[in-house]
């Protein structure tokens, strides 16, 4: 056997892991440049049916986060860019989630003054 | 069934990470991972995080875990991003719990106010109820009012009615009384022509002249008889009239021997009158003397008149 060829498994490998790393830094750019896409999507949905809660601390969190998220896919950090990204679609869907309990509390509101209109009304 | 393997997945990623955070080999816990333990199984205990937020609490049970590993390999990066991971699942999942009780109290109080109205609505109706029975009782009242004012007015009109009637009746009886009365007036006069006839308040009043007597006598003349016979023939014929004959004189002689002298002539007549058997009027006698001269007595016609018999029919 040859010193290549005693060598070639060790080359091979490493030929591969070199081959290797590129893609998993592809995949892994491509995984951030999908959660900043969702993160943005959610923030969106959310100035669009809840422009009440553009105010809220949860949604400046997810703008906050997504920007940071941003900047992190830019210096080509895309793991904390997907933290971020993920982080940010959360928050944005902490917001929706309160804004709609907000709704049914305020409902909930209503119905009780509305018993206690009725009850007023029948104690007169 | 169902709801049981939803519960056990969660239930084991919070076991999992509970047991690597109890392991005595592993590294000092970080006291956040042990904050987000009891925060994760407080929120298990609540059920309707539980059964709501469940997968948020899956995905909560899974960061806990990751933060763990993160945390003992000592990626610092990594587990903070995995606790605030954590921590927003937890969030989310106590908002989606937390949407489900409200949503549960709105129906519960909704259900009440639905009782409440349905009660005031019952109550309203019997209050309207009550008010028909007070109108109805009303109206039967005022009914029975009207019937009766009407029975009043038609009582007060059929009175009125007989009244009238009454009225009339008694008017035409007057009028028949005072046809009657006139008739027999004239009738009267008719067959007493031959007197000296008045009509007074006390009836007809025929007068008798001093002719009849001598002087001083209540002795009738001879032939004066027969002047009463009209008069008879008229008490014949009207049995219920009532005579009065009232003599009276002339201021000859005294007060008392003139009253004396009118009665006996009243009486003359009376006998006169009498002697008819068919005549069976009542008749009284009175003697006024000279107390009612209707002429004066200073010259002889005067005293001639004065000296009279005045018969009164009644």
């Amino acid at each position: 056997m040859t010193p290549f060829q005693r060598l070639s498994p060790l080359i091979s490998g490493l030929l591969l892991s070199l081959a290797a790393v590129p893609a998993f830094a592809a995949s892994a750019e491509l995984n951030a440049q999908l959660g900043i896409a969702r993160a943005q999507a959610s923030i969106d949905l959310v100035s669009k049916e809840n422009p009440a809660q553009t105010r809220d601390r949860s949604f400046t969190d997810a703008q906050q986060r997504l920007a940071d998220a941003r900047i992190a896919a830019e210096k080509n950090h895309d793991r904390e860019a997907l933290w971020l990204a993920s982080e940010a679609e959360l928050l944005a869907d902490v917001t929706a989630g309160s804004a709609k309990l907000a709704g049914l509390q305020h409902t909930r509101a209503e119905v009780a003054h509305g018993i206690e209109i009725l009850n007023a009304e029948i104690r007169k | 069934m169902n709801s049981l393997r939803k519960l056990t997945a969660p239930a084991f990623i919070a076991a999992l990470a509970i047991a690597f955070s109890g392991c005595a080999s592993m590294p000092a816990e970080n006291p956040r991972l042990a904050q987000l333990d009891d925060k994760l199984k407080t929120a298990y205990g609540d059920k309707y995080v539980a059964e709501y937020g469940q997968g948020d609490l899956t995905k909560a049970g899974a960061s806990l875990a990751a933060a763990r590993v993160a945390w003992r390999a000592g990626r610092e990066d990594e587990t903070q991003h995995e606790i605030a991971m954590t921590e927003n699942h937890l969030v989310l999942g106590g908002i989606h719990g937390e949407q489900e009780r409200v949503k549960a109290e709105t129906i519960a109080l909704k259900d009440r106010l639905d009782q409440i109205r349905l009660a005031s609505r019952d109550a309203a109706l019997r209050d309207a109820n009550e008010k028909v029975e007070i109108y109805k009782s009303d109206a039967v009242i005022a009914s029975a009012a009207i019937q009766n004012a009407q029975a009043a007015a038609q009582t007060a009109e059929d009175k009125n009615r007989v009244d009238a009637v009454v009225a009339t009746a008694a008017i035409q009886n007057a009028q028949a009384a005072t046809q009657s009365a006139e008739d027999k007036i004239a009738a009267m006069k008719l067959q007493l022509s031959v007197y000296d006839l008045k009509v007074t308040a006390l009836g007809a009043t025929l007068v008798l002249h001093d002719v009849m007597f001598d002087t001083d006598s209540a002795q009738l003349r001879s032939g004066s008889v027969d002047r009463l016979e009209p008069l008879i023939s008229y008490l014949r014929a009207a049995p219920g009239t009532t005579v009065r004959i009232e003599g009276h004189t002339d201021d000859t002689g005294s007060v008392q021997h003139n009253n004396e002298l009118s009665l006996d002539r009243a009486n003359a007549v009376k006998r006169a009158l009498m002697v008819s058997s068919t005549v069976t009027n009542t008749i009284d006698t009175f003697g006024s003397g000279q107390s009612k001269p209707i002429a004066t007595n200073a010259t002889a016609s005067g005293r001639e008149q004065n000296r009279r018999v005045e018969i009164t029919l009644q």
